[in-house]
């Protein structure tokens, strides 16, 4: 039979069920429509808002905020099955010299350099102040002085621009600035008030060197008057680790690095993570704060439009099967007069491709109006798009494939007697042996 | 019609599989709605009080853009500039309690957006006589030091980093369901009016692992009855803004006549970011009433004008909180404004992520819809199926009153089931993950009353009038030709 016998048949079959088959259409259309709505806020377009935000102007690849010192507790062996379980317990420096060689020894790993942010009360109030050793790579050709010199002794401060002009500030003028020492409880604390000599000042323009810069001394302290680094804190407060990571290698993936599980075969550790790390910046961290910002505001509602898509399946093949059992009788009478399994098969798909196509037309013009309508919400030059209606059609269609399958495959095995006496329809062998048997 | 309806319960019973696909169908809707009216009217009526005490209101507002919306992300996407900033850490707000990523990972903002202090009667200008705002206060609030003496650790006085708070009365007004900050005390007395001016503190019984940014944590508790030292820096100003100048700054005593704890010191269980579900968290505050604040600014700002970092707002219809928030971020895009359930519900993250309400609502309506016609897509389908039944009842006797009534019970109770069940999915999954102790209960259950009967009204109007085709098409055909189809 010629498919435009079918296609006639088929036509005269909606037209008896135009109402079954209208809600058939709208379910596929608004799936279709709530896809078009949705698809704006998960796809490339999100992606290309977010990487338009502007990079971090860092002085290096990345900055990773760590303790200063943290202990690693180790459970040797399996501590289930051993009653009392052997732990050894390491105290790991992060800045010590032999931590810097290791840190240095990285393959991906270019320069290292130590830094400490510490927060200080001044005259202009409580500012975030770095210090990094005399001579350091961070500081060298990104610093744009304005005038006098870079810090070169513990007690002298390179000072924004910004802030010079404030009351104080000037070159050759002593600043006051209060250092309140970290240790495991208040009792400990220490609060120092040192005076540091302004011997420049600066253009603040990368993140990190927009602050007073200090020059570490000695044993890597900036503050004097504090206590011997070498002395066990629980906590020294913000260190900092500037890295320049060796050309092409993904800031992302050196975090990964820091942060992934500490395995050790047989033990269990302590922290879990390689290391503590508390902060981690690299030139990429605005963009992933704008990705996952994004997806903290959209994520709720475009998932709970996808997901009703797909659920969307379930109807539409619960629909299906009913409307193929309420069938079985003009079915039966198409069977009767020669149609043969693939026939039917052809039917009932071309009566699903008719039904979809309409449906998903209309879902498309829907679709196209509501991502009109949504386009303050959409990042800029989102909407509809070809590459969205394609995926939004070919979902539809898999959709639809799977929600008829099943009934398609019922209608193609029944024999007539089954289809007009009410009688059950087996799709597996194995049913029909056990019916046979029984 | 007794004996229809009984018919209808009954085949929705028979039908079991289609009911179920409908059921889910309905809920699925239903659950969507719920959410979209739980997040315009500030999630399941999160009370969040003891945050609320803290901020003073329902809405925190900070001059300067401490956070951004998606269309911010889409404008630097359009050629604007977007970066990292930390907001400085004088600027004393209640993120230091409630988001302190922002003073140090930092947080994005628009070119110029930066925080920053503005005269207290400039931000109740601007936030006064909007729609849905009740009251407005402007945040006291100062960073100062607590000077500690440590004399068995032989060493000098400790400077420790602190937050000097005006208590400027209870946030929902002296005839609302919270009374501020008095219930929460727990140890000592409240603020009376005689102590307005006088040099006495509230701060908060777990202060002691309570940090402000940049600082180490560990505020030692100040007994009741006892003295703690609290030293002022000097307030600036020029045309750049405001600084503190901390060597000019001035000590003074005050004596601590109670403790707060906002909050369940053991909550069942925490949030990410290891804040429980009940309270901020500990709070470092020195809390003094309104007019003692006042002195104590007027002396560090020799005489200056009332400068603050932020404002509260009390909404006057608590049910259209997010929508008032909503209004107010939209009327003054250069403000933050947060409500308090986004903040709470901003446990752990670098900030609140700020939902648009036009786009959920939308999208809920999309789903309603599918839900709607995939509902009348099965009625009709279990209605062809009946077509015997109808014709042998019919043949019995059955009016098309009877017939359609049936059709309907079923449909209606379907379409009730799965509200019922959308609805209380999401409304459970919602008070498990953000439970609103503190709130008035009354509050509470009339405004789930209240969503509960817009979701059913919504869920079984829309089945009625999907339903009423179909079920009329039954009614009124004629017996035979009921049977014969």
């Amino acid at each position: 039979m010629t498919w435009s016998m079918l296609l006639v048949i088929a036509l005269l079959r909606l037209r008896r069920h135009v109402l079954l088959y209208g809600l058939f259409g709208c379910l596929v259309g608004l799936g279709v429509a709530a896809y078009l709505a949705a698809a704006p806020l998960t796809g490339g377009a999100v992606e290309r808002a977010t990487a338009a935000v502007k990079p971090l102007p860092l002085p290096a690849t990345a900055v990773v905020e760590l303790p200063y010192e943290f202990v690693r507790l180790i459970i040797l062996g399996d501590p289930e099955a051993q009653e009392a379980p052997r732990t050894e317990r390491r105290l790991e420096c992060l800045y010590s010299e032999e931590a810097m060689a290791g840190w240095r020894g990285l393959p991906w790993v270019k320069r290292v350099e130590l830094g400490r942010l510490a927060p200080v009360t001044s005259p202009w109030g409580r500012l975030w102040t770095l210090a990094v050793p005399p001579g350091s790579w961070v500081l060298e050709g990104k610093v744009r002085l304005e005038s006098g010199r870079l810090p070169a002794a513990s007690d002298e401060v390179l000072m924004p621009a910004a802030l010079a002009a404030r009351p104080g500030a000037a070159v050759g003028d002593r600043v006051a600035l209060g250092y309140l020492s970290p240790g495991p409880n208040p009792a400990s604390h220490v609060f120092t008030e040192t005076s540091f000599l302004v011997v420049g000042t600066f253009r603040a323009e990368l993140s990190f060197l927009d602050r007073p810069l200090l020059a570490i001394a000695g044993e890597g302290w900036p503050c004097p008057g504090l206590p011997d680094p070498s002395r066990p804190l629980t906590s020294a407060g913000p260190n900092i680790l500037f890295f320049q990571l060796k050309d092409g290698y993904p800031p992302a993936a050196f975090r990964a690095w820091l942060t992934e599980p500490d395995r050790r075969e047989g033990h269990r550790v302590y922290p879990g993570p390689r290391y503590p790390v508390g902060q981690f910046w690299s030139v990429d961290t605005p963009r992933e704060l704008a990705r996952l910002l994004v997806g903290w505001a959209f994520f709720p509602a475009t998932q709970a439009t996808l997901g009703a898509f797909g659920f969307l399946g379930f109807g539409l093949f619960a629909v299906m099967l009913g409307a193929f059992l309420e069938r079985r009788r003009e079915l039966a009478v198409l069977k009767a007069v020669g149609f043969d399994a693939a026939l039917v098969g052809r039917l009932l798909a071309l009566e699903t491709a008719l039904v979809g196509a309409a449906g998903a037309t209309a879902g498309l013009a829907l679709g196209g109006w509501l991502t009109a309508f949504l386009t303050p919400w959409y990042p800029p030059g989102a909407g509809l798009t070809p590459r969205s209606a394609v995926e939004a059609l070919a979902y539809a269609g898999l959709t639809l494939s799977v929600a008829v399958a099943f009934p398609v495959a019922l209608a193609r095995v029944a024999t007539v007697n089954q289809l007009l006496l009410n009688q059950p329809i087996y799709l597996a062998r194995r049913e029909i042996r056990r019916e046979y048997r029984g | 019609m007794r004996a229809a309806i009984g018919l209808g319960l009954v085949n929705a019973w028979r039908n079991l599989g289609s009911s179920v696909v409908a059921i889910m169908a309905m809920a699925v809707a239903a659950g969507s709605l719920s959410l979209s009216l739980a997040v315009s009217r500030g999630l399941p009526g999160r009370a969040s009080q003891p945050v609320r005490a803290l901020v003073g209101g329902d809405i925190l507002v900070i001059p300067g853009q401490v956070t951004v919306s998606p269309q911010r992300v889409w404008a630097a996407a359009a050629g604007q500039s977007l970066g990292l900033e930390q907001v400085p850490l004088d600027l004393v707000t209640d993120l230091v309690s409630l988001l302190p990523s922002v003073y140090g990972q930092g947080y994005l903002a628009p070119a110029g957006g930066a925080a920053r202090w503005v005269p207290a009667r400039e931000i109740v200008r601007a936030l006064a006589g909007r729609p849905g705002v009740a009251a407005v206060r402007p945040g006291l609030l100062l960073p100062a030091e607590e000077v500690h003496l440590f004399p068995e650790a032989g060493r000098g006085p400790v400077r420790l980093p602190t937050v000097l708070r005006g208590y400027a009365g209870p946030p929902f007004g002296p005839g609302g369901p919270a009374g501020g900050l008095e219930p929460w005390v727990v140890e000592g007395r409240f603020f009376t009016a005689a102590d307005a001016g006088r040099l006495v503190a509230l701060v908060a019984a777990d202060r002691a692992g309570a940090s402000v940014p940049g600082a180490p944590g560990g505020h030692p508790l100040v007994p009741v009855g006892q003295a703690v030292t609290l030293r002022l820096p000097a307030l600036r100003t020029d045309g750049e803004g405001v600084w503190f100048d901390y060597p000019a700054g001035t000590e003074w005593r005050l004596e601590v006549i109670g403790h707060y704890l906002l909050g369940d010191p053991q909550p069942p269980r925490r949030l990410p970011g290891g804040r429980g579900p009940s309270g901020p968290g500990p709070t470092p505050y020195v809390v003094v009433p309104a007019a003692t604040f006042e002195r104590l600014f007027e002396a560090a700002s020799g005489g200056r004008e009332l400068l603050v970092p932020q404002a509260s707002v009390t909404v006057a219809q608590p049910w259209r909180l997010e929508r008032t928030a909503d209004a107010l971020r939209r009327a003054l895009p250069e403000y933050t404004v947060y409500s308090v359930p986004h903040l709470v519900a901003a446990a752990g993250r670098p900030w609140p992520a700020v939902v648009p309400l036009g786009l959920g609502h939308t999208l809920a309506v999309l789903i309603y819809g599918m839900a709607a016609v995939l509902l009348a897509t099965n009625l009709w389908v279990l209605l062809i199926r009946r077509r015997a039944e109808i014709g042998a009842l019919k043949a019995l006797g059955a009016g098309p009153r009877e017939v359609f009534t049936l059709v309907l019970t079923e449909a209606v109770l379907l379409a009730l089931i799965g509200a019922a069940v959308g609805f209380l999915a999401v409304r459970g999954v919602a008070g498990w993950a953000r439970p609103a102790e503190g709130a008035d209960r009354a509050q509470l259950v009339a405004m789930a009353l209240a969503d509960g009967g817009i979701v059913l009204a919504l869920t079984v109007g829309l089945a009625l009038v999907f339903a009423a085709v179909p079920a009329a098409r039954a009614a009124l055909a004629p017996p035979m030709e009921v049977i014969r189809r």
